[in-house]
C-alpha cells in the first residue's frame, strides 16, 4: 500500500461517517480505487459506500482532490478524477493514472449508455492486471434509450465481474463489497506485454497510438458482441434531445443567456447580496454577533489597547472575519453554487460553453474557462479556485489574470450598478463595460501571444437536458460551499489580522497620505478617495461602499474614473492568497504590481479623455 | 493520399459522415479512446459558427472544438 495521507474529507451534517484520519491509516489493509469516465456516476458510487460525498458534478474536472473513505473490512476507498483512459494528457489524468497504477483493487464504473467508449479505460485497467470489479451503471438510462447489453457475455469476455446498478437508487450496489474480497484480474488484450514494459510502451507517444488503436479495435469487437441497440424511431424525439440541439443555437444562447444574467443579478444580485445579507450580515452579525463578542473581548483586554482592536476592532480578527465569513461570503457562494449546479445539472452549462468556445479560444481559453467567469462575477477568490477545470497551467494563468484584473465581483457590483445613475447614466455604463471589455480582450491575447505552450481545444461530452434532481443540487452546493469556505476562511482571516495590524500600528493612514497626492494629482479625485482604494484591497465592497459616501461630493467624471479604477484594481486579500496558492508566489505578485499599474494607468487616462471630450 | 480533403469542422448539421482519417496524432489518440476511428459513421448534431462541432457517436454527444476539428477528415456519407 502506497499512498500520502489524504486530505481530510467533507461529510454532511448527520451522515455516520468521519473523515480518515491519520490515526485511521494504520488500520488500512487495501486501497480499493474508484475510477471511470467523466459523468458516469462515479461519485454517487463513492457515496453509496462510503457515506461520503463528493462532487457529484455533470462539468468534468470538477473533482479536486482525491477524496477518501473507509469501506467495511479495513479497506480504504479513493475516488478519482474522471478519465477516459490511463494517462498523463492534464492535471487529472495524471491523478487518476497514479491512483490507479498504486491500487491494491480498482471498481470501474462504467455507464451502460456509452459502453463502447468506457470500456477503453476498463480494457487498459485489464491491460495493467489490476484486479478489478465492473459497475455497469445508468442501466435505467440505457433501457430507456433502447440499449440491451448481454452481462453474461460480458463478464466471460472482461473476465471480471459486471454488476448492472442504477446507483441514483442504490440498485446493485449492495454486490459490491462481498465481491471485492475474491476480485482477482481479468483478460488482458491478447499479445499485450507485462504492466511494466506497457507502461513504457504507453508513454512513448510513438508506440502509444498503437496500443491505443489496438485496444480500440478489441473493445469495439467486444461492444458489438454485447450490446444492441432498438431501431431508431425518427420523428419521435425525446423533449430532450430536442432542447439540447436548441441550447446550442448561438441565438438562443445569446437570448438565453440573457435572460440567465437577469436571473443571477435578481436572485442572487439583490435578494441574496442585498436583502439576505443585509439580514445576516446587518442584522445579526452587526447588531447581535459583533457587539457581543466585543463584549466578551472587551471583559478581558481594554478597548483602547491594541490588542483589542485587533482582536475585535473594526477589522478585529474575531469581529470583521466572523462577520464577513458568515454574514456576507456565505450566503453569497452558497446562493451562487446553487445557481450554477442548476445550470450545470440541467443540461445548460456545457452547451453554453460550447457556444463560447470559439470566442475563449481568442484569448486562448475555451469554452469550460465559462465556469469560473461566472462564478468571477459572484466572488473572484471562489471563481480563481474552481480555474481548476481548465486542463492547462497556461489556460489557469490566463483565466485567473483575467478575473483578478477585470471581472467585478458582486461585492463591487452593487454599489457599481447604483452609483451608475450619478455618473453619467446609459452612456456610463458603454464607457465602462466597453473599457472592461475590451482590456479583458487586450490581456487575455497578450498573455496568449506570450505565454509558452498551447491552449487545449475543446472536447466535450454534452450530458443530456435534464430535469436537476433538487437532492443533487444541494448536495453538490452544500459540498462546494463548505469546501470553499474552508479553504477561504483562514486567508480572510488572515487578511483581518493584517488589516487591523496595519490600522493599530498607523500603517493604513499612513499610506492612505502616501497615496493622496496620486489620487488628487493623477486621478482627480478627492483627497479622502485614497482610503477607498486601502480599503478596496482588504474588502472589494469596503472600497465600493466608501466610495458611496463619497459620491455626493464628486462629479459624474469624478465618479465614473473611480469606478473604473476600483473595478480594475488589485484583487482582494483573500483572491491575492489563492492566487499564491494556486499559482505561486511569482505570479500573484506580478498580478499585484501589474493590476495596481493598470488601474491607475487607465483611471488617470481615462479621467483626461473624459475631461476634454464630455 | 486522403480521398477528400473535406474535414470536421466543415460539416453542418444533419449531415452523417465517416471518419477517414485524423492527422494529428495527439488528437487522435483522444479520439480513439472516445471510439472515434477511422471508418466510424458519426452524425452532426450542431456546427456553431466559427466554433465547435457537435457529432453524435456511440451514446455520446461530443463537441469538438475547431483546433482539434481541423485534423479530423471525413467524407459525406
Amino acid at each position: 500500500m502506497s499512498q500520502a495521507i489524504p486530505d481530510p474529507h467533507v461529510c454532511t451534517p448527520g451522515s455516520a461517517c468521519h473523515s480518515v484520519q491519520a490515526s485511521d491509516l494504520a488500520d488500512i489493509r487495501e486501497v480499493v480505487v474508484l475510477a471511470g469516465n467523466p459523468n458516469v456516476g462515479k461519485s454517487v458510487v463513492f457515496n453509496a459506500l462510503t457515506g461520503l460525498y463528493t462532487n457529484v458534478s455533470n462539468f468534468p474536472g470538477t473533482t479536486v482532490d482525491i477524496p477518501s473513505g473507509k469501506m467495511p473490512e479495513n479497506r480504504l476507498l479513493k475516488d478519482t478524477p474522471g478519465v477516459y483512459g490511463i494517462s498523463r494528457f492534464s492535471e487529472e489524468e495524471s491523478v487518476a493514472e497514479n491512483a490507479i497504477l498504486a491500487a491494491d483493487k480498482v471498481v470501474n464504473v462504467v455507464s451502460a449508455v456509452t459502453l463502447e467508449r468506457d470500456l477503453f479505460l476498463t480494457q487498459q485497467i485489464l491491460d495493467y492486471q489490476k484486479p478489478t470489479i465492473v459497475i455497469l451503471n445508468q442501466m435505467d438510462e440505457a433501457r430507456g434509450q433502447g440499449v440491451h447489453i448481454d452481462v453474461g457475455q460480458l463478464e466471460k469476455r472482461l473476465g471480471v465481474p459486471v454488476v448492472p446498478a442504477v446507483a441514483v437508487t442504490g440498485e446493485g450496489l449492495d454486490r459490491i463489497t462481498p465481491l471485492l474480497a475474491q476480485s482477482h484480474s481479468g483478460n488482458p488484450m491478447p499479445d499485450v506485454p507485462p504492466p511494466e514494459a506497457l507502461k513504457q510502451l504507453e508513454d512513448d507517444p510513438a508506440t502509444r497510438l498503437q496500443i491505443y488503436g489496438h485496444r480500440r479495435a478489441h473493445v469495439n469487437a467486444l461492444v458489438s458482441e454485447v450490446v444492441s441497440r432498438d431501431a431508431q424511431q425518427s420523428g419521435k424525439r425525446s423533449w430532450s434531445s430536442r432542447a439540447g440541439a436548441l441550447f446550442l443555437n448561438p441565438l438562443v444562447g445569446v437570448l438565453s443567456g440573457l435572460v440567465a444574467m437577469m436571473v443571477l443579478y435578481q436572485v442572487v444580485g439583490v435578494w441574496i447580496a442585498g436583502d439576505l445579507v443585509g439580514l445576516t450580515e446587518g442584522k445579526i452579525m452587526l447588531e447581535w454577533v459583533v457587539p457581543t463578542i466585543q463584549h466578551w473581548v472587551g471583559l478581558v483586554l481594554p478597548q483602547s489597547s491594541p490588542l483589542y482592536t485587533v482582536l475585535a476592532g473594526e477589522f478585529g480578527v474575531l469581529t470583521m472575519s466572523i462577520q464577513y465569513i458568515f454574514g456576507v461570503l456565505f450566503p453569497l457562494i452558497l446562493g451562487f453554487y446553487v445557481y450554477i449546479s442548476l445550470l450545470e445539472d440541467c443540461g445548460y452549462l456545457p452547451r453554453i460553453a460550447v457556444l463560447c468556445d470559439g470566442m475563449l479560444s481568442k484569448i486562448g481559453l475555451n469554452g469550460r474557462a465559462v465556469i469560473p467567469i461566472i462564478l468571477g462575477f459572484g466572488c473572484v477568490t471562489m471563481a480563481t479556485v474552481s480555474t481548476r477545470v481548465l486542463t492547462t497551467q497556461r489556460e489557469r494563468t490566463i483565466a485567473a489574470t483575467i478575473l483578478a484584473i477585470t471581472i467585478p465581483c458582486s461585492a463591487q457590483i452593487a454599489v457599481i450598478v447604483s452609483l451608475m445613475a450619478l455618473a453619467g447614466g446609459f452612456g456610463a455604463w458603454l464607457i465602462f463595460l466597453g473599457l472592461l471589455t475590451t482590456i479583458l480582450i487586450l490581456l487575455g491575447t497578450l498573455l496568449n501571444k506570450l505565454l509558452p505552450g498551447k491552449s487545449t481545444g475543446l472536447l466535450l461530452d454534452l450530458p443530456p437536458m435534464r430535469l436537476p434532481l433538487v437532492k443533487n443540487v444541494l448536495k453538490k452546493t452544500w459540498v462546494r460551499t463548505v469546501v470553499f469556505l474552508k479553504e477561504a476562511a483562514p486567508l480572510f482571516v488572515l487578511g483581518s489580522l493584517l488589516v487591523s495590524v496595519a490600522q493599530v500600528t498607523g500603517f493604513l493612514t499612513w499610506a492612505e497620505h502616501v497615496l493622496a497626492p496620486v489620487t488628487v494629482k493623477w486621478l482627480h479625485l478627492p483627497a479622502e478617495s485614497a482610503r477607498i482604494f486601502i480599503m478596496g484591497m482588504v474588502r472589494r465592497d469596503f472600497g465600493a461602499a466608501g466610495l458611496y459616501f463619497l459620491a455626493e461630493t464628486m462629479s459624474a467624471i469624478q465618479i465614473l474614473t473611480a469606478l473604473i479604477t476600483i473595478a480594475l484594481f488589485v484583487p482582494c486579500i483573500a483572491s491575492f492568497t489563492v492566487i499564491w496558492k494556486e499559482r505561486g508566489v511569482g505570479e500573484a505578485s506580478i498580478l499585484l504590481a501589474g493590476s495596481w499599474l493598470l488601474a491607475f494607468a487607465v483611471g488617470g487616462v481615462t479621467v483626461r479623455l473624459l475631461e476634454l471630450f464630455v | 493520399m486522403p480521398v477528400t480533403a473535406l474535414c470536421l469542422n466543415d460539416i453542418t448539421k444533419g449531415q452523417t459522415v465517416r471518419i477517414e482519417r485524423i492527422s494529428c496524432p495527439d488528437v487522435e489518440t483522444q479520439a480513439l479512446r472516445l471510439g472515434i476511428s477511422a471508418g466510424d459513421v458519426v452524425q452532426c448534431l450542431a456546427k456553431v459558427p466559427s466554433g465547435p462541432v457537435v457529432i453524435r457517436h456511440g451514446g455520446m454527444e461530443l463537441a469538438i472544438g475547431k483546433p482539434l476539428g481541423v485534423h479530423i477528415f471525413v467524407s459525406r456519407v
